[in-house]
């Protein structure tokens, strides 16, 4: 045990001794997570708009107007038909279009309620949330002024009709993507390369001729970034929920689990990486190029995998992180239990039972 | 044969040349034995196998052929008892570049199970030397700093088996000195050691020596009987332009083997004496040629060993 300690404590000394990988493992999740989280923006700002006035009555005419004033919006131009007003919203010229029906104001009166529909385009959904937001207390102002403020004065809807991508892929959804790919770098890439490096150094020739057993050398090397990734999903949680307003809905401890559960997966990968190569560099190309892409393009992260080809589909299944990016999802955005993320969370864990062995297996207490 | 430390029996070893199916002979059957308390050289260019030998005695390559075995202990079959009782030290510097000389050497001493303070009569001497550098990173130690520290890890738990692999390549002469030093008296420690060396002038430190030539051992002995049992007749040749000179030696059809050290040319001959080779120089254009006879050295014994 004291070896053991004495070897956990040599890792550390690698890493905090080493600028890079201190870069790597703190400057990089914070930039990531911001850079991801900041690709959204929350404010609006003089968005322009088109609007779409089938109404042509005083209610629409002054909700027009007050959207005109407002700091909010810019009013573009006004759409002639509805097919015009999608143009604009396809070409990019207008982020949204409000389309006013017939007979607004009588139904308004009438009904006691009235809908308008806001046309967006859903590529940026947490932007089209907002802007119907201050359309609707835009329209709520307007009301007010014309009926009174009493309780059944009549109040006007407006139904969000998000076009191009009625997933609505959230940009929420990086911040678990982001996980995903950062506990990996942290594992797979720096656990391969630093048992590597000891046989690139020549290090390991030296501790393979000492009583250690060598699986305890495998494992000293794994608990560091263990340690560390776990307190990287802290900071970037931190930074998700604090800095980015991304909700977290589930467990905390499911969270943690899962994300415990995927490092070990990711450090037996790593270990296996390190088994097979003798390089640095090639440990460096397998992580990154073979492992770390797929990460990216196949995991959906950034694409969806349910529109991908079938063959790539198949192939996702095999990486590991498209099932902690699910998990994920599951507990952070939606607030899921246990049984939402059984199946991620088996898979998982098959996953890194099938990479201890293959290592076992593949692992030289000799050097030849 | 009981008394024997370290024996090497018959071994042979082969590395795969990249894809295809041909072996490149690393090692082709040598045989050797170390006695308790001596130190044993194995001399040998660079690619003789030195290293392979090396490795396969201290149990982290299997031999393809033969068997070593380290105090009765076989190579292959307790391997893990081997692991506790040799030191074994690498060709290249293998310790860690950015852990201090300190941390280095309670590192190793840990993972032996021992306590730096254990052994240190074993290691004082050559730490001594580094103390005051104690906190600096290794990586930014002289090459001879890291071989004494290279060396004090390999000591640290006090191993009945000192293996060193080219300890001194890429060392200032006078740190080599020094370093064969101290391997003089960890000797008188009771310590066996096995050394591997390209440089002669270390092998005549030694208490006994094999030739390593392409994977096989020629000539095993106490390097002095090794040059008392040389037999032919050296003459040293200077004259003003040696390289020229050199050539015509070698077309000399008496002479063995001519090749140049240091400020002479060595001539090994077959038959006749320096008049004769004398007179050859004359007709071939150097009839001011010096030429004495000399001792043989350990060169000239490892120059002419048998083909």
């Amino acid at each position: 045990m004291i070896k053991f300690l004495a070897f956990v404590r040599k890792e550390f000394i690698h890493i905090f001794r080493d600028p890079r990988t201190l870069v790597i493992l703190f400057l990089m999740p914070i930039m990531l997570t911001m850079l991801f989280g900041f690709a959204i923006t929350n404010d609006i700002k003089n968005a322009r708009i088109a609007v779409f006035d089938s109404a042509k009555d005083s209610l629409s005419q002054g909700i027009i107007e007050r959207l005109r004033v407002s700091e909010y919006f810019e009013v573009y131009e006004a759409a002639n038909s509805i097919g015009e007003a999608d143009d604009m919203l396809r070409r990019g010229e207008v982020k949204a279009v409000v389309v006013f029906p017939e007979l607004l104001a009588s139904r308004a009166a009438h009904d006691g309620s009235a809908q308008i529909k806001v046309l967006a385009n859903a590529s940026d959904p947490n932007e089209t949330v907002n802007i119907s937001g201050y359309i609707e207390a835009i329209a709520a102002q307007e009301c007010a002024e014309k009926f009174g403020t009493m309780s059944d004065a009549p109040s006007i809807t407006p139904i969000p009709n998000l076009l191009y991508n009625p997933q609505l892929k959230s940009a929420y959804n990086f911040v678990p993507g982001v996980m995903g790919l950062i506990l990996f770098i942290i594992c797979t890439l720096m656990t391969s390369v630093g048992i590597v490096r000891e046989k690139e150094f020549g290090s390991m020739e030296v501790l393979l001729v000492s009583p250690v057993k060598p699986i305890y050398i495998i494992i000293s090397k794994t608990v560091p970034y263990f340690v560390l990734s776990i307190l990287i999903i802290c900071v970037i949680l931190v930074l998700a929920h604090f800095v980015l307003d991304v909700p977290i809905r589930g467990n905390l401890a499911l969270l943690f689990g899962v994300s415990a559960l995927y490092s070990l997966l990711a450090l037996t990968l790593g270990v296996l990486v390190s088994t097979v190569s003798n390089t640095q560099h090639t440990a460096m190309f397998i992580s990154a190029g073979f492992l770390m892409l797929p990460i990216v393009l196949l995991s959906g992260m950034v694409f969806p995998i349910e529109n991908m080809p079938r063959i790539l589909q198949v192939i996702s299944d095999f990486v590991p992180a498209k099932w902690y990016i699910s998990a994920i999802r599951d507990v952070m955005l939606k607030g899921g239990g246990f049984d939402l993320v059984k199946k991620d969370v088996l898979i998982m864990a098959v996953m890194t039972a099938a990479c201890i062995l293959a290592s076992l297996l593949n692992f030289k207490k000799r050097m030849d | 044969m009981s008394d024997a430390i370290i024996t090497a029996d018959g071994i042979s070893k082969s590395y795969k040349n990249g894809r295809g199916n041909s072996r490149t002979t690393a090692l082709d059957g040598i045989s050797f034995e170390v006695s308790e308390g001596e130190i044993f050289g194995l001399i040998g260019p660079d690619g003789a196998g030195k290293t392979t030998a090396m490795r396969i005695i201290t149990s982290l390559m299997l031999p393809d052929a033969g068997r070593a075995a380290v105090c009765g202990l076989d190579s292959v079959k307790d391997y893990a008892q081997i692991r506790n009782i040799v030191g074994y030290m690498p060709g290249r510097f293998s310790l860690y570049q950015d852990l201090s000389v300190e941390e280095n050497l309670q590192f190793f001493a840990t993972i032996f199970g021992v306590k730096v303070k254990d052994n240190y009569g074993l290691i004082k001497e050559i730490y001594d030397t580094l103390a005051p550098f104690k906190d600096r990173r290794a990586g930014k130690l002289s090459g001879g700093m890291k071989q004494k520290l290279a060396l004090c890890c390999a000591l640290v738990h006090k191993p009945r088996v000192l293996i060193l692999d080219e300890p001194t390549t890429g060392v200032d002469p006078v740190s080599r000195q020094e370093f064969w030093d101290s391997l003089g008296r960890l000797k008188t420690q009771g310590i066996t050691v096995l050394a591997s060396t390209p440089y002669m002038d270390e092998a005549s430190r030694c208490d006994r020596i094999s030739f390593l030539v392409k994977g096989k051992i020629p000539a095993t002995d106490a390097p002095r009987n090794i040059v008392k049992g040389f037999s032919k007749k050296i003459v040293h040749a200077r004259a003003n332009r040696m390289f020229e000179l050199l050539k015509v030696l070698r077309e000399y059809p008496e002479a063995e083997s001519a090749y140049a050290f240091g400020d002479n040319n060595h001539v090994t001959l077959k038959n006749g004496g320096i008049e004769e080779l004398k007179q050859f120089l004359a007709s071939n254009g150097y009839p001011d040629a010096e030429l004495e006879y000399a001792e043989a050295s350990l060169e000239d014994c490892f120059m002419n060993l048998p083909k």
